[in-house]
């Protein structure tokens, strides 16, 4: 025997290998997408989006039975697009066969008239368990699926009371409640909760009897599975770049396993369908020109610059800035304001950049990007010197989602000048 | 002749120890102790018998697919080629595959024992010897709880891990690289990363040095480094937006030279490269956390990889409680509803202790209206949380929006300008709604198909009664109605579709005929696709 079999189990061979039927049961926790739909795909390896999510949820419906929920917080900062992005996520997670979605605060922002179009799109899917039935049409208490009993509560009911002007239930008697309808059902209760660590700990301990609470978090989730006695407590972590897996086997959960949704997952053809009418909508509504605009100096454009500083032109002719939008553009991003800031000059400000026609001065990431508008300097140098800027310029774009494996240190030498 | 030749190499200076890149395995580390130990003690028998199963650039390797289905091998076999171009590619090694292959040995089994790290077998296990094979690594058919069969994903990985343990590489802690175990039961492709392929990197040249050294009969001291870092976690309050230096100091209480790198979780934090430790010293590396994009409690990790054999990676938390260094609160809600006159209200903005700003230019934008700030100090009442918020320092903005505004809902732009360079423009959403309005303004329907699907549609009008006199649409495969209504301001409207639309985009219009002079009708524009 080699010395290596003491460890191999022993299970027979033939019987093993053959696939039998799932029997046990994958929950899969995602979301906190907060109207992180996409990666731009502008740098490497960026992680989430809902097209990976949707392949990586494909996948594991191939190896067992999934029950799949969206821990809500949908479209992002309120506005338009957040309403776009909400309706889209819903109708994602929809095609996907979702369980539940839970229903936030900052889902809650967008308005009771998208909040009820979610609702119909999510397939009736959208719940909360501390608001009263019928308070926004087509919001249910409970959703059931397979094994679990899925409820939702927020930590701090003030903010979605006020947002709904309808009473909100605190999340410790939604959970009794939850816990309630579980034990009557015979299922496993599972509370997604709008609210951090601290909070979940305490409905964990107040409420015995919940399979999981789902929390929020910033940052990766843990790689090991957090335990308040019986309780799971799991968090897919920010803006929906990776997933939770558990495993109910013989009526017991375990086997935590975190997704990071990195590109090794393809998109999913169907999701990418709906991502691509997403872009069409925000295209057709002009979100880009609609953008709020700050006040500012005048910008003098890169070839300006470029007639004094001949040697950075250079530079910078050669780098990735000198063409970002249109490398924008080849990924259909071009018209996503989400994107664009990072990828033109001065989009934030009332003379900077407008669009490809208007202001084709402006359609890069160029000197003024980072040293601020330069026409006064360019027509009186000495009177208005340009500031020195040091690595903050980059990190206003260079951030962890768009650009993670960005170091000033190995960046700078490439656009160094 | 000989003893003179010997006792000069006896009394020659000792090479120093090799150094080993962070991540070496604890095993591959022993194997290098061990022939320096020969070769410090001038046996170079032994030494050049221990060297000859150092790892290679191109190892000989096994593969034994005995165990393996037939109708799995092919793709099974594409796996694993796969997982070879790709340390090829990124980290210059690579390995071919022959049936006498004595380096590497790869093979399967029905199931492995369970992993202590991971909730059921393992997925793969990497045993090390020094002699050959000097790696056998067994990849398991089934694994994860619950137990299921293994997918060519699976295998890629397990192949990536073999060659990763081959080429002397640890296990690592870090999700879903070559050298991490699990996730459990999940078939999650992974990937090498720069660390990783840095690793492999160094060691075949930290490999060939030592080659050398036997071949050339030059005696080398032998050492192990052990690394001590402090702290082990960092927590604290701060401002948003603030850079927060985090010092890890690292100490090389062994008598080889520690190598390190030490990484973040993200992008927004900066450290230093790595670096070498002589034995016996210490080094500071400073790390930086931008916390720009972070607010209230926000947890980081940062990851100290060395070559210590007994714990190659180290994760130190960072646990943060962020306070924004710029808080908007707007009393009345972000939400606005004006009748024929102007729309007046307030905005205050609250700034966090120790942030020097001034508000420089404050306006609107999507709406004509006028802002009058001042700097103001004082309670206001949250209007999430009912609570009282208690503004040390802050700005007051009273805005003035002039009626009419047409009819429908206006976003609106808060924006000011700062003094401070980090954060020049702050906007604070709101939203103007007037008149009757309907909700949301564009449906989005979804992906259709062959079955009915029913949407819903809301005309409001805040503060007085509406009413609804007809509605229509012009789409053929779609027919409306109204809910009976159950609040006077408010008017629902069903949209059903019959699912007999064409394939292709949808697109149609949705026309509302109210009882009001002033706004006799409203459009809604219909989107969304018929598969």
């Amino acid at each position: 025997m080699k010395w290596w079999a003491a460890a191999v189990g022993a299970v027979g061979v033939a019987g093993a290998l053959t696939p039998t039927p799932p029997a046990a049961w994958f929950l899969v926790v995602a979301g906190d997408t907060d109207g992180y739909l996409s990666p731009c795909g502008c740098t490497a390896p960026m992680t989430g989006g809902i097209r990976r999510r949707a392949t990586a949820i494909r996948d594991l419906h191939k190896r067992a039975q999934v029950a799949y929920i969206e821990t809500g917080g949908l479209g992002g900062t309120p506005g338009r697009q957040a309403q776009m992005k909400a309706e889209t996520a819903a109708q994602a997670a929809a095609g996907l066969g979702v369980a539940a979605i839970n229903l936030t605060e900052r889902d809650a922002a967008l308005g009771m008239g998208t909040l009820s179009a979610v609702a119909d799109l999510s397939g009736g899917r959208l719940l909360s368990t501390a608001v009263e039935p019928n308070v926004v049409p087509g919001v249910v208490r409970y959703r059931e699926e397979g094994p679990f009993l899925f409820g939702g509560a927020v930590s701090e009911p003030g903010g979605l009371s006020n947002k709904l002007g309808a009473p909100v239930t605190p999340p410790e008697e939604a959970a009794q409640t939850l816990v309630a309808e579980a034990k009557r059902r015979k299922k496993v209760a599972v509370l997604m909760l709008s609210g951090d660590r601290t909070a979940a700990e305490g409905v964990a301990k107040a409420v015995p009897g919940l399979g999981v609470v789902v929390y929020r978090a910033s940052g990766d989730p843990d790689r090991k599975g957090l335990k308040v006695g019986e309780t799971f407590l799991v968090t897919p972590g920010e803006r929906g770049k990776y997933m939770i897996q558990l495993s109910l086997v013989n009526g017991r959960l375990g086997a935590y396993s975190p997704i990071k949704l990195g590109p090794e997952y393809a998109d999913d053809p169907a999701t990418d369908r709906i991502y691509r009418t997403y872009l069409r909508r925000v295209e057709a509504a002009r979100l880009l020109e609609k953008l709020p605009r700050a006040p500012s100096a005048e910008f003098a454009g890169a070839a300006t610059c470029g007639s004094c500083h001949a040697k950075a032109m250079a530079v910078w002719k050669k780098s990735a800035h000198s063409h970002a939008l249109t490398t924008l553009e080849k990924l259909g991003h071009g018209r996503d304001p989400d994107c664009v800031e990072c990828h033109v000059t001065g989009l934030q400000w009332q003379r900077g950049f407008q669009s490809r026609v208007t202001t084709p001065q402006f359609a890069y990431v160029g000197c003024e990007s980072c040293h601020g508008a330069g026409k006064a300097h360019a027509l009186n140098p000495a009177m208005s010197p340009m500031p020195k800027v040091g690595s903050q310029a980059c990190a206003s774009c260079h951030l962890p989602d768009q650009s993670p494996n960005f170091r000033f240190s190995t960046y700078w030498p490439r656009v160094s000048h | 002749m000989l003893i003179p030749a010997f006792l000069a190499l006896l009394s020659a200076p000792l090479l120093p120890p090799v150094t080993l890149p962070p991540l070496t395995s604890p095993e591959l580390q022993s194997h290098v102790f061990a022939v320096e130990q020969a070769l410090e003690k001038g046996d170079f028998v032994k030494a050049n018998t221990l060297a000859a199963t150092l790892p290679r650039r191109a190892p000989q390797i096994l593969w034994d697919e005995r165990k393996v289905p037939a109708a799995q091998r092919e793709e099974f076999r594409s796996a694993r080629d796969n997982a070879l171009q790709t340390w090829k590619r990124l980290a210059k090694v690579g390995g071919v595959f022959s049936p006498t292959g004595k380096d590497l040995k790869i093979s399967f089994e029905p199931e492995l024992a369970p992993d202590l790290d991971l909730e059921g077998p393992a997925p793969v296990v990497a045993f090390i010897s020094q002699t050959a094979p000097r790696v056998e690594s067994v990849i398991g058919l089934q694994r994860g709880t619950p137990l299921l069969p293994a997918t060519p994903i699976d295998v890629f990985n397990g192949v990536l891990y073999s060659l990763g343990s081959y080429y002397g590489l640890a296990r690592n802690q870090v999700t879903a690289t070559a050298m991490t175990l699990g996730p459990n039961g999940t078939s999650t492709p992974h990937g090498i990363s720069n660390i990783e392929a840095s690793a492999a990197r160094q060691l075949m040249a930290a490999f060939d040095n030592l080659r050398l050294a036997v071949k050339n009969k030059q005696r080398m001291r032998a050492g192990k480094a052990t690394a001590f870092v402090d702290p082990a976690q960092f927590r604290g309050e701060v401002v948003q937006g603030d850079d927060i230096e985090m010092p890890v100091q690292i100490t090389n209480t062994g008598n080889a030279p520690l190598s390190f790198a030490v990484e973040g979780d993200c992008g927004c934090i900066v450290t230093e490269p790595p670096g070498t430790i002589p034995a016996n010293s210490s080094q500071i590396v400073q790390v930086k956390l931008d916390t720009k994009e972070f607010l209230k409690v926000t947890e980081r990790r940062i990851r100290v990889f060395t070559n210590d054999m007994s714990q190659p990676v180290r994760i130190i938390p960072v646990m943060l409680d962020v306070t924004p260094r710029f808080r908007f609160i707007s009393p009345g809600g972000s939400t606005f509803e004006m009748g024929e006159k102007a729309a007046e209200f307030d905005v205050y903005l609250s700034i966090a202790d120790g942030v020097d700003a001034e508000v420089v230019q404050a306006g609107l934008s999507g709406v004509t209206g006028k802002v009058v700030g001042e700097k103001w100090s004082g309670d206001v009442t949250d209007p999430d949380t009912k609570k009282t918020v208690p503004v040390k320092k802050g700005y007051k903005f009273h805005i003035t929006i002039p009626g009419p505004l047409p009819s429908a809902r206006s976003m609106v732009g808060l924006n000011i300008a700062t003094n401070l360079a980090a954060s020049p423009n702050l906007s604070f959403p709101l939203t103007i709604q007037r008149g009757i309005v309907a909700l949301p303004e564009e449906l989005y329907v979804g992906e259709l198909g062959k079955a009915p699907k029913v949407s819903h549609v809301t005309v409001v009008r805040a503060g007085a009664p509406l009413k609804v006199k007809s509605v229509s649409i012009d789409a053929k495969s779609m027919t409306v109605k109204l809910v009976p209504q159950v609040k006077s301001t408010e008017q629902r409207i069903e949209v059903i579709y019959d699912g007999t639309a064409p394939s292709g985009d949808l697109s149609a219009t949705i026309t509302i005929v109210l009882d009001d002079p002033r706004q006799p009708e409203i459009k809604v524009p219909v989107v969304g696709s018929v598969k």
